[in-house]
């Protein structure tokens, strides 16, 4: 029997180049099947991972996944703000654990500057409830400090001790309040979150490096050096968001209740794990089609596999004879068929997966920015169910030409008919 | 890429703010549930009307009988909430609040708390409304528990609140 | 006549219809071949050779009568069983393209060895055999390697012949085999394969329009006489 199929293999291999066509097209649609279901699972555990400590997200009124996209993930269009006495009222809340003021709007090199307190690295959780940890130096205590999220060390090449100058906005060749450095005083450790890609400052500085501008540009005729600023009040006016953490989990919504119908100004809180879910929701038809329509190209390509086996059988049919009169029979030539369909189908399965990955390393790094993390690992369970069904419809899709073949070897006996 | 989608489908649907924010909708209710250290709160909310077919001040006496009737089964929580058996969830406590009748829509409000021996079984959560109300087509789920938050659509082909 | 169990090719009282046509393609009330006899059976096209080769074969079943290969009834055997039988039992030489073209000469002669144990027992050393075969039958080692595709007919027809006989098989079958080689190549080859046929003395049934090539077999029959059904058919 294994000789048989290492005959099927030198048969396959003598038709290379045609079956290397399907094998082709296989292991692209194979790969496109695969992206899609990474990118939707890669996706959905990222930004879950990103908000996992968080219970809730406090924000000016708007729309409750625009807040949480804008607050945690640092993308889409900004929010209004919340004022200064929201926060310290909403901090001091009997049911609230710990709060993190939020403050965003600059950057540092297209980078997003976060401006927030200390208790941000102690509180926020990300994964697993992991807490953040550095990797080099520690947190900022003065005013001009700034920790960087790994990628951004990485990418930018900073150690503790580098200087480095915010721009206003998050545009690259934004205004620069180049008169107020920062020194890089502790680098994080990667969490395959947002925060990798964040410059975290003091609170305090954000307001520092304001002081002496209005309406986003330098007021003229003014300027406070950075040695002054400690002389001002640097507490905010305004932030541009908070986040909770409650004593107990069983005051979710009853908090929630209590920040929407704030009496201050008009709040929303929003719980992240819901307003992402509430999010994959509305996207579910959108994932569903562009799975449904991979899934598609896959049957084609498995569709283009049997169409090459089945056209090239009749170039075989004397093959199949001599095979007979050597003491095959058609169950062996159905075998050998339909092992090699299966083969080139595994193959292209492995090619598929194995552009996946290469497509993970080369374009993994542009998705991070959007906060997905593509992780390059071996197929999960919901893959492997895939890799599984490809299979079988290839299994499927080769039975066809097997069966041909057993037809024409039966019919042809020991003499091909052309 | 990801991130435009995730905008387009913010600009689409808009997401008008708060779920807290009571919007009534017909055949829709609403659920909130806690499940933290072995126990489970569920905050539900009925429309009327998913409940007994009429959302005004009862009319006649089989309008009360309805009433009555829904009253009942409400505060059935054993057959109403179904924890994972493994868990050994018992009742604690229901609260019942039927509709006073004084605005435009009348809802039901009600509270259920259990209490579960064994926390670490607990799963999932079936319920068995949409059994009772046959015009109860959703229960908009918002869930915070041990593996974090959620939000989950139960309808009566998937009246299995998991996690 | 001698006992069935000396003879290698038996047929008796045999009717053969293919499929779906109304009158008997084969009808051979008797004929038999002896062990390492070597017969020449002429057969023109039409004449219902590749019939008769089909159930010699075991891939066809005669509808009446009894046909039996070294003693064994075919039809007393399963498909499956029959399959077995032709790769343990018989040579095959067909007309050309025997080979397969992707494979080297000398793998193609160790072909059979790969789908019977028997042979591939009786070769012994199943490489060694092949050498011995193909130095035989005139094939210079230099070609032992080359994929089939790339030899001559002639060269082919020679592959195939030892393919045919490595593992010695009790009864050779060959079909036109020299149909497609020059006067002089047809007449070396048929000598190469009746030395061989006599040293692995097996029978050999060689099947051919071409009466010229008869002078070398023990035996001269033409299928037109044994075949009632293509007499009846002509008259």
């Amino acid at each position: 029997m294994r000789a048989v199929l290492l005959l099927a293999l030198k048969s396959a291999w003598a038709r290379r180049l045609t079956l290397g066509i399907a094998l082709v097209a296989i292991a692209l649609a194979s790969a496109l099947l695969l992206a899609v279901e990474r990118v939707r699972s890669d996706a959905r555990a990222s930004f879950t991972q990103s908000v996992s400590g968080v219970d809730l997200v406090v924000g000016a009124r708007s729309g409750a996944v625009q807040l949480m996209l804008y607050a945690v993930f640092h993308s889409g269009s900004a929010t209004n703000n919340m004022r200064w006495e929201s926060f310290e009222a909403l901090a001091t809340h009997p049911a609230v654990d710990w709060a993190v003021p939020l403050s965003l709007g600059d950057g540092h090199r297209g980078f997003p500057v976060l401006g927030t307190s200390a208790a941000y690295f102690d509180r926020l959780r990300y994964g697993d409830r992991q807490a953040l940890t550095f990797s080099a130096g520690k947190p900022f205590a003065e005013v001009f400090e700034a920790v960087l999220g790994s990628e951004v060390a990485a990418q930018l090449g900073y150690r503790p001790g580098d200087h480095i100058t915010l721009s206003h906005g998050m545009a690259e060749l934004g205004p620069e309040h180049a008169d107020k450095p920062f020194t890089v005083v502790g680098i994080l450790a990667p969490t395959g979150t947002p925060v990798d890609r964040t410059v975290h400052v003091d609170l305090a500085a954000i307001t520092a490096i304001h002081l002496d501008w209005a309406g986003g540009a330098p007021l003229p005729g003014l300027a406070i050096p950075a040695e002054q600023v400690r002389k001002f009040d640097l507490q905010p006016q305004e932030i541009t968001a908070m986040l909770i953490g409650l004593k107990s989990r069983g005051d979710v919504f009853r908090l929630q209740r209590h920040i929407n119908g704030y009496r201050g100004e008009p709040l929303l809180a929003v719980m992240p794990g819901v307003a992402l879910d509430e999010l994959w929701q509305t996207l579910a038809t959108v994932e569903q089609t562009l799975f449904a329509l991979s899934a598609l190209v896959v049957a084609v390509g498995l569709a283009g596999l049997t169409a090459t086996l089945l056209a090239g059988l009749n170039e075989r049919r004397r093959e199949l004879a001599i095979l007979r009169a050597l003491g095959a029979g058609p169950r062996e030539i159905f075998m050998m068929l339909t092992v090699e369909g299966l083969l080139v189908t595994a193959l292209g399965v492995f090619l598929g997966a194995a552009l996946l990955a290469a497509g993970i390393v080369t374009l993994g790094p542009l998705l991070r920015e959007y906060g997905v993390h593509l992780a390059l690992r071996p197929p999960a369970a919901n893959e492997w169910g895939l890799v599984v069904s490809i299979l079988t419809t290839g299994l499927l899709a080769s039975l066809v030409p097997g069966w041909r073949a057993w037809q024409i070897s039966l019919a042809d006996g020991l003499t091909p008919r052309n | 890429m990801n991130a435009q989608v995730l905008l387009a489908a913010t600009l689409i649907c808009g997401m008008p703010f708060a779920h807290a924010q009571h919007k009534h909708v017909h055949g829709e209710g609403r659920l909130d549930a806690v499940i933290d250290e072995g126990s489970i709160s569920l905050d539900v909310e009925l429309p009327l009307d998913a409940v007994v077919g009429f959302e005004r001040a009862p009319k006649n006496d089989k309008q009360k009988a309805a009433l009555a009737g829904a009253e009942k089964i409400l505060n059935d929580a054993a057959t109403l909430w179904q924890p994972t058996p493994a868990a050994g969830c018992s009742v604690q406590s229901v609260q019942v609040g039927m509709p006073k009748f004084d605005g435009e829509h009348a809802d039901i409000d009600a509270n259920y708390v259990f209490h579960c021996a064994d926390p670490a079984e607990l799963k999932a959560i079936e319920t068995t409304l949409f059994k009772h109300f046959k015009r109860l087509y959703r229960l908009e789920t918002q869930r915070s528990g041990p593996v974090g938050q959620g939000a989950q659509r139960l309808t009566p082909k998937k009246p299995v609140l998991v996690w | 006549m001698t006992h069935s169990v000396d003879q290698a090719i038996r047929i008796k009282e045999l009717t053969y219809r293919w499929p779906r046509q109304c009158a008997d393609c084969l009808a051979i009330s008797h004929f038999a071949v002896a062990h390492g006899e070597r017969v020449f059976l002429h057969g023109p096209s039409g004449s219902g050779k590749s019939t008769l080769l089909a159930l010699l074969g075991g891939v066809a079943l005669p509808q009446t009568g009894r046909i039996e290969l070294l003693g064994q009834p075919l039809t007393a055997l399963s498909a499956h069983a029959r399959d077995r039988f032709r790769a343990d039992h018989v040579g095959f030489v067909f007309q050309q393209f025997n080979l397969l073209p992707w494979l080297s000469a000398r793998d193609n002669v160790l072909l059979p060895c790969i789908f019977s144990t028997r042979r591939r027992e009786r070769a012994g050393d199943p490489q060694q055999a092949a050498a011995r075969l193909l130095t035989h039958l005139d094939l210079a080692p230099a070609l032992w390697q080359k994929p089939a595709a790339e030899l001559s007919v002639g060269q082919q027809q020679r592959v195939a012949a030892a393919r045919a006989l490595i593992g010695q098989p009790g009864i050779l079958i060959a079909d036109e085999p020299t149909s497609a080689l020059d006067a002089p190549r047809q007449q070396a080859f048929i000598d190469l394969l009746l030395a061989e046929t006599a040293a692995a003395n097996a029978a050999l049934l060689f099947v051919s329009h071409d009466v010229r090539l008869a002078a070398h077999f023990d035996r001269t029959v033409a299928l037109a006489e044994v075949n009632c059904a293509a007499t009846e058919a002509a008259t």
